[in-house]
């Protein structure tokens, strides 16, 4: 088997398995998820400090026109670290924030979707330097796909990329970077 | 190498009446037919241990001290220190002692040794079974140490002056006759019959001054005089010899670097050509030395969204401090240095926070002592 043919095979077999749950497909007006996240931080001294980390999310999604829906978003991430030569404890906090425009295909029980839009951040981070907070403007993009397990009740997937630069004093960072979610929601 | 003994016999009341009227029409004195080079710096060791009163050394060296001042260049005696040598010996040392030689007249007896007409030692036994005395009463130890003398430079007895042989009582000084004596074979000036006494030098420490708190290389100076000259200045610290200096300017350079901190005594010791000496000291304070090692990096210690650097200073204590309270830092600030911190003798790091970035900052630490004062700096610059 070759690399090329793995996620054919890989996706076959994901269909197949949906398949058997195959119910009529009604179309979807509003939907509305919740479940952890998984971040991977875009700036290095982040990374650096306080690493990659879980956290929370959610997000509506209503339908405005045929496969496009409004979306809109919101993720927490926290953590604690130490500054690199004193080792003093400091502790950083995000709020991810947004909407856009999201194209949804369905295909029978799998629904993938791609969107993209506005996002801001509100940050706070404290240690023996001080305090920085203040909400600063960005971008985010998102892929995924959801299936529907009984129902309206679905399981969903999905990873976005975030920008969003902040300079609260002397130093910019970027607060966006790659965030995994897996997310249980419902269709109506 | 003959042994000639001479002898100063007690007072027996054969004074020379006419002394005076010799002394004006010709010279008495009487040459041995033996002397010392000229140009000769005789030196000579008494046996204090020996001694029969009090000042006994200080009689014999201002009895030695007149002679040598007639010429100096030609002739001087001068003292080099005790001996324990209790009577006469052909030994290469020339030296005064006291004997028991038993109730004779006999106050001293000058021994010579020499060779040809070179006078090779001379020993000086006085008879401790006298009387003696510094202060005027029974036999005057410089008037005889003065006549013995006159045998030591090679004047033999004579009817006239100090160098008749019978005591008649005190004479401190060379009279003309011997002088003439004397100058006939050192040269020098005949003069009358002064009072050719080589007072004691005088010293003064110059620097420091009194109390000084002292690092790294210290001038120590001395200002010494004498009538008739400065042999040599002799420098101590703390009783140890630290050098000897035989022309002004009297200084050296004390290097305090290799000593501990904490107070020392400096003595400054002159002595004359005849071996007098006169002393000062001062007590200073070696400060302490600069800590070793004084190393600094500037750390980047940045959280996400807040900046700051740090200058990472750290620092040794010196291997000859003692007694440190703790340690000052200071920073540089235009043409000032301020007091940035002051930490305890264990404390050997500091970490200047949210210093610039772009900026260069110059620190210096210093080691503080028991009386709280600062010691050397050692100084860097971070960039």
């Amino acid at each position: 088997m070759t690399m090329k043919k793995a996620p054919i095979i890989a996706l076959s077999i994901v269909l197949s398995a949906t398949s058997l749950f195959a119910q009529p497909v009604s179309p979807q007006l509003f939907s509305i998820k919740a479940g952890g996240t998984y971040f991977y931080p875009a700036e290095e001294s982040m990374k650096n400090i306080y690493g990659n980390g879980s956290g929370w999310g959610g997000e509506i999604n209503i339908k405005l026109w045929r496969f496009i829906d409004l979306w809109m978003f919101g993720n927490s991430f926290e953590k604690a670290g130490s500054l690199p030569y004193t080792r003093e404890p400091t502790k950083i906090s995000l709020i991810t924030y947004g909407g856009g425009i999201k194209f949804r295909f369905t295909a029978g029980r799998l629904s993938f979707y791609l969107g993209g839009g506005p996002a801001a951040c509100y940050y706070k981070e404290n240690n023996a330097i001080g305090q920085a907070r203040g909400t600063d403007p960005g971008f985010v993009g998102q892929l995924g796909l959801y299936v529907r397990i009984i129902g309206g009740l679905i399981l969903d997937v999905a990873a976005d990329y975030a920008s969003i630069k902040a300079k609260p004093k002397t130093i910019e960072a970027d607060l966006g970077g790659a965030r995994a979610a897996v997310r249980i929601g419902y269709v109506y | 190498m003959k042994n000639n003994k001479t002898r100063l016999r007690a007072k027996s009341g054969a004074f020379l009446a006419g002394v005076g009227a010799i002394a004006c029409a010709a010279f008495a004195y009487v040459l041995m037919g033996m002397k010392w080079p000229v140009g000769s710096n005789v030196g000579y060791s008494v046996n204090a241990n020996s001694a029969k009163v009090a000042g006994e050394l200080a009689a014999v060296q201002s009895a030695a001290g007149s002679w040598s001042a007639i010429n100096p260049s030609g002739f001087r005696l001068t003292y080099q220190g005790s001996t324990s040598v209790t009577s006469e010996s052909c030994n290469g040392q020339n030296t005064i002692c006291w004997e028991n030689q038993g109730a004779s007249s006999t106050l001293a007896t000058t021994y010579t040794w020499y060779s040809g007409g070179t006078i090779l030692e001379n020993d000086i036994v006085f008879n401790e079974a006298q009387n003696w005395s510094t202060s005027g009463g029974d036999y005057d130890v410089e008037t005889v140490a003065l006549h013995e003398m006159g045998h030591v430079v090679g004047l033999d007895h004579s009817n006239s002056g100090i160098m008749t042989p019978y005591y008649s009582g005190i004479r401190r000084s060379v009279d003309s006759d011997a002088r003439a004596g004397f100058v006939a074979m050192y040269g020098g000036s005949v003069g009358g019959d002064g009072p050719a006494r080589d007072l004691p030098p005088s010293v003064k420490l110059t620097s420091p001054a009194p109390g000084t708190a002292v690092s790294g290389i210290v001038t120590v100076a001395a200002t010494a005089t004498d009538d008739i000259g400065v042999q040599r200045v002799e420098f101590f610290s703390n009783e140890t010899l630290m050098t000897r200096d035989t022309s002004a300017p009297y200084q050296y350079a004390w290097d305090t670097s290799t000593l501990f901190n904490g107070s020392f005594t400096l003595k400054a010791i002159a002595y004359d050509t005849i071996g007098q000496t006169a002393q000062a000291q001062i007590a200073v304070i070696v400060l302490p030395h600069a800590p070793r090692n004084f190393s600094g990096i500037k750390k980047n210690n940045s959280s996400t969204l807040l900046e700051q650097y740090i200058n990472v200073l750290s620092w040794e204590e010196h291997e000859k401090n003692k007694d440190i309270r703790g340690y000052r830092l200071y920073q540089r600030d235009g043409s000032d240095w301020i007091l940035l911190a002051e930490f305890d003798a264990q404390t050997f790091v500091f970490l200047h926070k949210n210093v610039d970035k772009r900026k260069t900052y110059t620190y210096i630490v210093k080691a503080v002592d028991a009386g709280d004062r600062d010691g050397d700096g050692a100084g860097l610059d971070i960039q």
